[in-house]
């Protein structure tokens, strides 16, 4: 269905038409000098409006931008379209295709912007459909500059897409009992975060341990190598997995809970990670050990198309790795977490 | 007060203000010029008139028109109250027309005189308006003064509200532009200057057109900015191409001519088939041949075919082209290379054309008439035949742009289709045409003539011989005797005056049926086809050389220029006069010209004073062409005659019914107006009521009614809905305004999901999505899709 706009434009030019016919014949069947006059000023005034028009025309330039760049589910959120011209004079007409989609669950919405007498920077504000989570993406398709008569027009450079992150809405959620210490050998990764005034262990040395680790005034005083490491025992880092698919309801339910999850774990000081797979089947694993990590995270999350069907993170346990160490998983449903060894 | 109305900019009223100047001062200006001033003396014997008057003291009429013009300026730009003050100045112009009624009215008439006047003699069609006030031509001029004074202060009103407030330019133009077509259609010319004033407005006008509804002040920047460029444009085009001098160019020239060959071409083509183009004359400017045996029922346009004038006061006989051989009912041209034979036959004597041997014959014998001059302008036939009287007199082929085709017809050069000749009137009976003449040059033709235009079938010969004694019309030939072959004709004519019936109804022979002979034993009836080929038949077997001729029939007005329709096509007869040439004869009954007179199958009015029309033989057509200025055959016209005052115009009837039809479109467009404008008023009435539940209750009925056309209704609307029904509270402003939103929000989304058809009846009815327009705000319309 031809929008209404290209109608219009279409009329103009099948106006505009059918006047030169009609005034080309009449210069062909009268003598008088008026038919030569109309002639020529119908030829003319396209030719002037094109040169009155071209100035803002090739100077015309948009931005896209979101307001606000975050937001949670249902909350309202503006696209915001900036018309940058040249002059002060007003353009004629803009006609801008939008493309709004939902990277998530891969919903599109196009638009169609039709401006007249644009003139200010004033950006020109688009609501947005916040009803599902994800991360939306606004793309301008095409843009179009028209000249003062509206018969000639111009394709603007389209712009940076602009972006907004849906949040979900957090669900209170009750977080399983975790483990607060398993025993286990000790963490490089746990050594490097080490402070001063912590308490270390001595061991003999290993081929492969850090020359750093050393001990170097015992190792001349026992006349071998010790090496001193640090005594704090490894505790099991919570592995928040979630199969990333489902339709947008059960998705939006879903991250829901991943979210209350998160800020469950974080409010109770405790880092974690997510996995799920994408797409493709790849694990995907981020670490969240503050609110920016977690924002990082959803960004990822939310970022890529989770398909209505897709392989559970169940079937594939040999994928079921933390960044390092033990980890405790949660398996996060749309019922809750299920705590799951 | 809407936001649009909101919208105030100092830019923008100056803006409007020289726009408007522009408008009023122009059209007042042009207008004057046009109809009054040193124009007139051109075309009017006497030099003064009221609207010349006028001319000479512009600025009486333009001072109060640009007063007015400010004034009404400043009320519609008013934030506030602008109808009240543009009701305050068209109570004051009541007040003005009240008091000065008499006047006013007599004014009008005065000037609508002046320009019907200048009109109807400049152009072709028309109806001069009748008025005599009894007033002096001061007291006219004071009167059409004050007319135009007060028609200047409504235009002003109106300019400014189209200016100002709609700022449509088409408006602008509507209110303009026809009170100067008049002129303009009649080749006058205004004023330069101020005509590109008006120009300026109007495409001032056309080109913000787009950008009507911006900011005010980016509007106000632009219709400045617009002005002086658009008036540097209109003045390069003046210079480039300047009046002085100003010649139609040869290609123009050159495309009507073709665009007239190609549209003669397409109503030849759509003739052929049967339905509302059907046309079942083929010889209107067709010369290669007349089908008899599939003509049916006339039925003719109305359209102008040829443009004639000439200072004979009677009848012509525009000749087309003859023809020879009738076979199966079709008329056709003697085989090629039979006329070729002849010329080399004849050698040099053959030098002259066949047609001009009874100019020749008369030359200078003082019974003949004229010699006169014909100019015929041929715009609408098709063909490349040229239409010529009878006599043609002194021809130069070269110099007139025709050429001779055999003895048949006269074809035009390429591209002209405009011929004057000249002609006489000649009456072999009279004996003008000595003796001794021409002997061989008239003899070799006549044995040609014998031996070619007697052809018929024995057997049809044979019968309408018989036919012709049974009713006494044999009288005057005797089968290659010396006879009289015009009297023999006109006998042919009376007995088939007495057979049969002129009927332009008269459908086409049976399949199988010679034309000739169903016409003259069954129908009975028939038009001037049926008559001039049993005619020709007829004489044929009496053994007087015949042929069919067809053409046009007009009736010129000295020093006036006639239209003929393509309904004055006509049929007649050539009879071979030894000594003279070919002679045409009238054989259709004069019954048949009474239905060219009814005009019944044609729109064209009847003939008007100055420049009318022919409608064809309405009159008992003079058989032969008569040096008689006055034939006292020939009855009255039905409206005045040569030389006397204005008297035709157009049936006051049709101006009766174009009014009706005009009032009656008026109607139409006013319902259909009525009928959008009425329901979104009532709409916007009950959701903005004080009432705010009511209001909300409204809004939701008509989120329901908008389901019919796939609406939604939103969850929202339901809530808000049920809480102003059940609730005790009221709702909140912001509560209605999401109401009204959804709503506005689901028109809009309708707009564009519906389909074309059923897009625009949406909008018809529900009206067009509402313009975004915060007051004050800059942000530009958005109209998302």
């Amino acid at each position: 269905m031809p929008p209404a706009c290209v109608d219009a434009m279409i009329l103009r030019r099948i106006l505009y038409g059918l006047t030169l016919v009609g005034v080309l014949l009449f210069h062909i069947t009268n003598e008088n000098y008026l038919a030569q006059f109309l002639l020529c000023l119908c030829v003319a005034l396209p030719l002037l409006s094109l040169a009155l028009s071209l100035p803002g025309m090739l100077g015309c330039r948009l931005e896209l931008s979101s307001l606000p760049p975050a937001l949670e589910r249902g909350a309202d959120g503006r696209w915001q379209a900036s018309i940058k011209t040249p002059n002060g004079l007003p353009l004629s007409r803009l006609t801008i295709h939008l493309r709004c989609k939902n990277l998530l669950n891969g919903q599109r919405d196009h638009r169609r912007l039709v401006l007249s007498g644009v003139a200010r920077r004033r950006p020109v504000e688009l609501t947005v459909s916040t009803d599902h989570c994800g991360l939306l993406e606004l793309r301008v398709d095409r843009a179009r500059v028209y000249d003062y008569l509206g018969l000639f027009s111009l394709r603007v450079a389209r712009p940076q897409p602009a972006r907004m992150l849906c949040r979900p809405i957090p669900v209170p959620v009750e977080l399983p009992t975790l483990p607060e210490a398993q025993g286990a050998r000790p963490s490089p990764v746990s050594a490097a975060r080490s402070g001063p005034g912590e308490d270390y262990e001595l061991r003999d040395y290993r081929p492969g341990d850090p020359m750093r680790s050393v001990h170097w005034k015992l190792s001349s005083k026992w006349d071998e190598l010790v090496v001193r490491e640090l005594a704090e025992t490894l505790i099991p880092l919570p592995l928040l997995t979630l199969d990333r698919f489902g339709e947008s309801d059960a998705l939006d339910l879903l991250l829901d809970r991943t979210l209350g999850m998160s800020r469950a774990l974080l409010a109770v000081q405790r880092p974690h990670a997510l996995l799920w797979l994408d797409k493709d089947g790849q694990p995907q694993l981020r670490v969240v050990s503050d609110e920016k990590q977690q924002t990082e995270c959803l960004l990822d999350l939310m970022g890529s198309f989770a398909p209505p069907a897709g392989p559970s993170l169940d079937d594939h346990p040999e994928l079921l790795r933390g960044p390092d160490g033990p980890v405790f998983r949660i398996h996060v449903t749309l019922k809750g977490g299920d705590t799951r060894d | 007060m809407t936001d649009r109305d909101a919208r105030f900019s100092p830019l923008t009223v100056l803006g409007d203000g020289l726009l408007l100047l522009c408008a009023i001062a122009g059209f007042t200006l042009s207008f004057l010029s046009l109809y009054g001033g040193e124009r007139l003396d051109e075309f009017i014997a006497t030099p003064t008139t009221a609207l010349d008057l006028c001319a000479t003291q512009p600025g009486i009429l333009l001072g109060p028109a640009v007063l007015f013009a400010l004034a009404t300026l400043c009320a519609w730009s008013l934030p506030r109250f602008r109808w009240a003050a543009a009701g305050g100045l068209a109570v004051l112009w009541g007040l003005l027309l009240f008091f000065n009624w008499d006047r006013t009215v007599q004014g009008a008439a005065i000037t609508v005189r002046i320009i019907s006047d200048l009109f109807t003699r400049q152009v072709t069609w028309g109806r001069a308006f009748a008025y005599e006030s009894g007033l002096t031509p001061s007291q006219e001029g004071a009167a059409a003064k004050l007319f135009l004074m007060l028609a200047l202060a409504l235009l002003a009103l109106a300019l400014g509200w189209a200016v100002a407030r709609a700022r449509r330019w088409w408006l602008v133009l509507a209110l303009t532009l026809p009170p100067l077509l008049p002129g303009l259609l009649a080749d006058l010319y205004p004023d330069w200057p101020p005509f590109m004033a008006l120009a300026l407005c109007w495409c001032v006008m056309l080109l913000t057109d787009l950008c009507k509804w911006a900011a005010p002040d980016r509007r106000g920047v632009l219709t400045l900015a617009m002005l002086p460029c658009v008036g540097l444009a209109l003045a390069l085009i003046t210079f480039a191409f300047p009046r002085e001098g100003y010649t139609r160019p040869d290609w123009a020239l050159r495309a009507e001519v073709r665009l007239s060959d190609t549209g003669i071409r397409l109503a030849d083509f759509f003739a052929q088939f049967d339905g509302p183009f059907h046309n079942t004359v083929t010889y209107v400017g067709a010369a290669e041949e007349a089908d008899l045996a599939h003509a049916g029922p006339l039925n003719y346009s109305g359209r102008t075919v040829l443009r004639v004038s000439s200072d004979c006061p009677d009848r012509l006989y525009l000749r087309g082209a003859s023809l020879a051989v009738y076979e199966e009912g079709v008329w056709q041209p003697l085989p090629q290379g039979t006329y070729q034979e002849y010329l080399d036959r004849a050698g040099e004597d053959a030098s002259s054309f066949p047609l001009e041997f009874p100019a020749l014959a008369s030359m200078g014998e003082d019974g003949a008439g004229g010699p006169y001059t014909a100019t015929v302008d041929d715009v609408g036939t098709a063909g490349t035949c040229v239409y010529t009287p009878y006599f043609l007199f002194q021809a130069q082929w070269d110099e007139w742009g025709m050429l001779p085709v055999e003895d048949a017809y006269f074809a035009r050069r390429q591209g002209q289709r405009q011929h004057t000749m000249t002609f006489m009137q000649i009456d072999p009976r009279r004996g003008l045409f000595p003796e001794d003449f021409a002997p061989a040059l008239l003899a070799e033709y006549r044995d040609y003539v014998l031996a070619h235009y007697l052809d018929m079938e024995s057997e049809l010969s044979q019968y309408l011989a018989r036919l012709c004694v049974d009713g006494g019309a044999a009288g005057a030939a005797r089968y290659g005797e010396s006879y009289d072959s015009i009297q023999a004709a006109l006998d042919v004519a009376a007995l088939l005056d007495k057979l049969c019936e002129y009927d332009p109804e008269t459908p086409a022979a049976p399949e199988g049926e010679d034309p000739v002979l169903y016409f003259l034993n069954d129908s009975r009836r028939g038009y001037c086809m049926h008559f001039a080929s049993a005619a020709t038949l007829m004489l044929r077997s009496l053994g007087v050389p015949a042929r069919y001729v067809s053409g046009f029939t007009a009736v010129p007005r000295p020093g006036r220029t006639v239209d003929v329709p393509d309904r004055a096509a006509h049929a007649w007869v050539e009879v071979w006069v030894d000594g003279f040439g070919w002679y045409p004869v009238e054989v259709t009954p004069p019954a048949a010209f009474e239905w060219y007179q009814q005009g019944e199958l044609t729109p064209i009015a009847l003939p008007s004073d100055p420049v009318e029309e022919s409608d064809g033989p309405e009159s008992t057509p003079t058989p032969t062409p008569s040096d008689d200025p006055a034939p006292s055959d020939e009855p009255s016209q039905p409206q005045g005659g040569d030389g006397e005052g204005p008297a035709g115009g157009l049936d006051p009837a049709i101006l009766i019914n174009i009014a009706k039809a005009l009032a009656a479109a008026v109607g139409v467009a006013a319902l259909l107006w009525l009928g959008q404008y009425l329901p979104k008023r009532v709409r916007i009435k009950k959701l903005s009521a004080p009432d705010r539940n009511r209001a909300a209750l409204d809004g939701y009925n008509y989120l329901l009614r908008m389901e019919r056309w796939g609406g939604r209704v939103d969850q929202r609307a339901v809530e808000l809905a049920q809480k102003a029904k059940f609730s005790p509270h009221t709702l909140t402003g912001e509560e209605l305004d999401e109401l009204r939103t959804l709503v506005d929000r689901e028109r809009e989304r309708l707009c564009i999901v519906l389909s074309p058809v059923q897009r625009l009846v949406f909008r018809y009815l529900w009206g067009m999505p509402r313009r975004p327009e915060p007051p004050g705000s800059e942000q530009p319309p958005e109209k998302p899709e």
